[in-house]
């Protein structure tokens, strides 16, 4: 089986990741990952479907995604694609609106369920609508839920919001799209409890890289590499449930 | 002939000089404001579906119009009034009779309370405003938080506004038989279930109206002595009557009754002003030309007629004339993106295979 890992910036956790894993550390053979980022401009229209296929409209993420795969779009006959983009909440969670709206009932503005949904299904829309395209032309795809947000991210350490209301959101944000991949019948490699502090990513697994808040490192991509695996499988058999 | 009272009074005195020889768009010196609206002073509306179209207005003319359950900026902008954002100053929906009125300043001034919620397929409904969560709340803990923080809204909104603009919609409303409780719809057509034996059918009285609003200004400006009141009756018919009346009859009864009710609160009070919206939309020199085909709801031309008048007696307070399309939000949004992408990007990978 052929796994292409594309998506966000998180992708370089999981190539670090498998980079360092031992031989027979769940390396099956025949398993290859192909690496392409096409970070940014997932929250507007990225992509469009062509013939069976699902295209992307930027032409230099076209070209990564060729790079990597071999076809400039995505076609049902090239593998598996894990995708990593549905689940990054860092632009929600750092947006100054939960200073005073709060989905956690304390005592700030409270948004119901309802309004959370929508919400977050607006904020995701085009990602939603990618993976909705990919289902619909019978892509096998993945969705590699991202790393939880990190205590140390200035939305988090600012103070300005308490870091329960924040991980109100976040979980509410995984908590919906999870369950609208699944109505899509698209498999997600779900993070560990194991990775997660509170909530927060484990301080163990957040990258080191100066100034960055946001990325985890190769140890959590180590985590992730098993159940990436495990939701391909499925998505390549989903017949075996 | 004598002089007469009748020889010497100004155009608009008469029928054929103000209306019937004139264009409607010539119409003029159907409003004399009785209290100006300074730039500063905060402006609230509540009312019937017509008071919308004034509430939208207010906003886009540039006057202090203040929303004390403003949306969610992330929220879309084109999802706010399914969830009863952005409809007037607070989420409370529709208002169409003085009799709700009256219980809301009661409830958000603690003087009522009321905690039922209907159950409905696992879904929570508020009957006070079943439509501002369109399938309603997930748990009865949510829809409490919610209303708390409801009340709470609205009474900061009557304790802080200077004009608060009130469009009256109808006298017929359900109430509990037992309680009193006015609902804004019959239990049973958006949410609950009707119970004959509980609730009854009211038509309000011109005497019940002129209580209701007595109470509502009483209440009011013993905790804000300052507020002025603007009153418009809704010149929107009523969809249906329970009443056993013909639906035509019915709402002439309604209108009649809350344009008396405020006409009487108007002469009355130097802080209660009356705006004729409903005249100038329903009468026969419009020839129905401010209605849509249905004969109910106002076009856009008939709410700019209504709001030229508004506007030409309390100007326009110096604002742009723009929508808020959530362009504002859009570029808090796309800040952040822009923050997060430059450390994915610093974020470097290798394209190819590992």
């Amino acid at each position: 089986m052929t796994i292409h890992v594309v998506g966000d910036s998180h992708v370089a956790a999981y190539r670090s990741g498998w980079l360092e894993m031992e031989d027979g550390e769940d390396r099956r053979p025949g398993l290859t990952f192909s690496w392409i980022h096409i970070c940014g401009a997932m929250l507007s229209p990225f992509h469009g479907t062509d013939g069976g296929t699902v295209v992307l409209k930027s032409e230099e993420a076209a070209k990564k995604l060729c790079d990597g795969t071999g076809h400039a779009v995505f076609r049902r006959d090239v593998g598996v694609y894990a995708l990593s983009m549905a689940f990054t909440t860092t632009v929600l969670i750092r947006h100054p609106q939960w200073r005073i709206y709060s989905p956690a009932g304390d005592g700030k503005r409270p948004l119901s369920q309802g309004v959370m949904a929508a919400i977050v299904r607006d904020h995701y829309r085009h990602i939603l609508a990618f993976f909705a395209d990919l289902a619909a032309n019978g892509i096998p795809a993945v969705a590699v839920e991202s790393p939880p947000p990190r205590a140390d991210d200035p939305a988090v350490a600012s103070g300005k919001v308490p870091y329960d209301r924040l991980l109100a959101v976040d979980r509410c944000a995984r908590t919906l799209v999870k369950a609208d991949l699944a109505a899509l019948g698209i498999p997600v490699a779900e993070v560990p409890d194991e990775a997660k502090d509170r909530g927060f990513l484990k301080p163990s697994l957040c990258s080191t890289t100066e100034r960055d808040y946001h990325h985890a490192n190769a140890d959590f991509g180590r985590l992730m590499i098993p159940r990436i695996l495990a939701a391909a499988e499925r998505a390549a058999h989903p017949m075996k449930g | 002939m004598g002089q007469h009272p009748y020889t010497s009074l100004p155009a608009h005195a008469y029928w054929r000089a103000a209306i019937a020889e004139r264009d409607v768009s010539e119409w003029g010196g159907l409003y004399t404001k009785k209290f100006d609206i300074t730039p500063d002073a905060a402006i609230a509306t509540a009312g019937s579906c017509f008071a919308q179209h004034i509430a939208r207005h207010l906003r886009m003319r540039g006057f202090n119009y203040v929303d004390y359950e403003p949306a969610p900026p992330l929220l879309p902008v084109d999802m706010r009034k399914n969830y009863g954002y952005e409809i007037f100053s607070c989420r409370y929906g529709n208002i169409y009779t003085s009799r709700q009125l009256r219980q809301l300043v009661r409830r958000a001034f603690g003087r009522l309370t009321y905690d039922e919620v209907w159950v409905q397929d696992g879904r929570y409904y508020d009957p006070l405003r079943p439509t501002v969560e369109p399938n309603g709340f997930a748990s009865r803990q949510e829809l409490e938080t919610a209303r708390t923080a409801h009340l709470a809204a609205v009474k900061r909104m009557f304790k802080m506004s200077g004009v608060f603009v009130f469009t009256l919609g109808l006298t017929e409303v359900w109430t509990d038989r037992e309680t009193g409780i006015a609902y804004p719809l019959c239990p049973g057509t958006v949410a609950g279930v009707f119970d004959p034996d509980r609730y009854v059918f009211t038509n309000l009285t011109f005497s019940d109206v002129l209580a209701d609003m007595e109470a509502v200004i009483k209440l009011v400006r013993r905790y804000n002595e300052n507020i002025k009141f603007l009153l418009t009756v809704s010149p929107v018919p009523l969809t249906a009557t329970a009443s056993g009346q013909h639906v035509m009859v019915a709402t002439a009864y309604s209108k009649s009754v809350l344009r008396a009710v405020a006409g009487d609160l108007e002469q009355r009070y130097g802080f209660v002003d009356y705006f004729p919206s409903y005249e100038l939309i329903t009468t026969p020199a419009a020839r129905g030309q401010f209605y849509r085909p249905n004969l109910r709801e106002v076009t856009a031309h008939g709410v700019e007629q209504v709001m030229r008048h508004f506007f030409a007696a309390h100007g326009a307070s110096g604002g742009t004339v723009v929508e808020d399309d959530g362009q504002k939000d859009r570029a808090v949004l796309e800040a952040i993106v822009r923050q997060v992408d430059v450390i994915c990007d610093e974020e470097t990978l290798d394209p190819g295979r590992a």
